[in-house]
């Protein structure tokens, strides 16, 4: 049963990445595609970490799993406003 | 005064957090020398940090943490949508968004949920404005959502911070 559990969160969060990935390719410009990458793969990790946390079973794990999905969507969120601030001055530098 | 007391109980949740995070990490050997660590670090904390220290408030705490998670769990299922629709629904629009949070570190934290937050992108602050990107228009109630959330975290609703 908990595998069942398990795999359909993993089998969504993979579903997310795979979402993301679509919208780098398909959406129209820099801005538009990190709203894409940071905000589809945090939540596929999210998804992904919930079913390996079911597969551990143990609670010190899934706290440790939860603290691994807040620092990498930190760091992804950080990263986004970076490349968007960067490619805002310089397309305000080239007008 | 107000401030030593602050300091006691700024350095006790500090003492408290830097001791629960080696347990997670250690699963508990030698969590003695963790103890004795943790203390030592809480009230180097305690006597070194600059400026006025903030009160734990955990309740505004799990709240905000609530909301971190529903929306950036939220964000990743509307971009999803967005991507994988035929017709592809992307009605770009630029905010220029006030910033009423005082606090640097409360301020900094509002930037990086803001990205994470269904639909919006923080690009820039110029002064206490920020500039977002967003994907569909009428966005503004969903931030100010979340500057609430973050204003409680400092209790910057009751008192103004003094640097």
């Amino acid at each position: 049963m908990t595998d069942w559990i398990s795999s359909m969160f993993i089998i969504a969060g993979v579903g997310f990445f795979l979402a993301g990935t679509v919208g780098l390719l398909r959406f129209p410009d820099v801005f538009t595609r990190l709203h894409a990458l940071t905000k589809a793969d945090n939540t596929g990790l999210g998804l992904l970490g919930v079913g390996v946390a079911l597969q551990g079973q143990s609670f010190r794990l899934a706290v440790l799993i939860a603290l691994i999905w807040f620092l990498a969507v930190t760091a992804s969120s950080i990263a986004c406003h970076l490349v968007a601030r960067h490619n805002l001055h310089s397309e305000e530098g080239e007008r | 005064m107000a401030d030593y007391a602050q300091r006691i109980s700024w350095g006790a949740a500090l003492v408290l957090g830097l001791f629960l995070v080696w347990l997670l990490l250690s699963g508990g050997r030698g969590w003695p020398y963790a103890l004795l660590g943790a203390i030592a670090g809480g009230a180097l904390g305690a006597w070194l940090a600059p400026g006025r220290l903030y009160r734990p408030r955990p309740i505004a705490m799990a709240r905000f943490i609530a909301l971190f998670v529903i929306k950036s769990l939220v964000g990743g299922v509307d971009v999803a949508w967005r991507a994988m629709h035929p017709s592809m629904p992307l009605e770009q629009t630029w905010i220029d968004y006030p910033m009423s949070l005082k606090t640097p570190a409360g301020q900094a934290i509002f930037m990086i949920t803001i990205s994470l937050t269904p639909g919006t992108l923080c690009a820039d602050l110029q002064g206490s404005t920020l500039r977002v990107h967003t994907l569909a228009s009428g966005m503004e109630p969903g931030l100010k959502q979340v500057e609430r959330a973050i204003a409680g975290l400092f209790g910057e609703e009751q008192a103004g911070w003094v640097g």
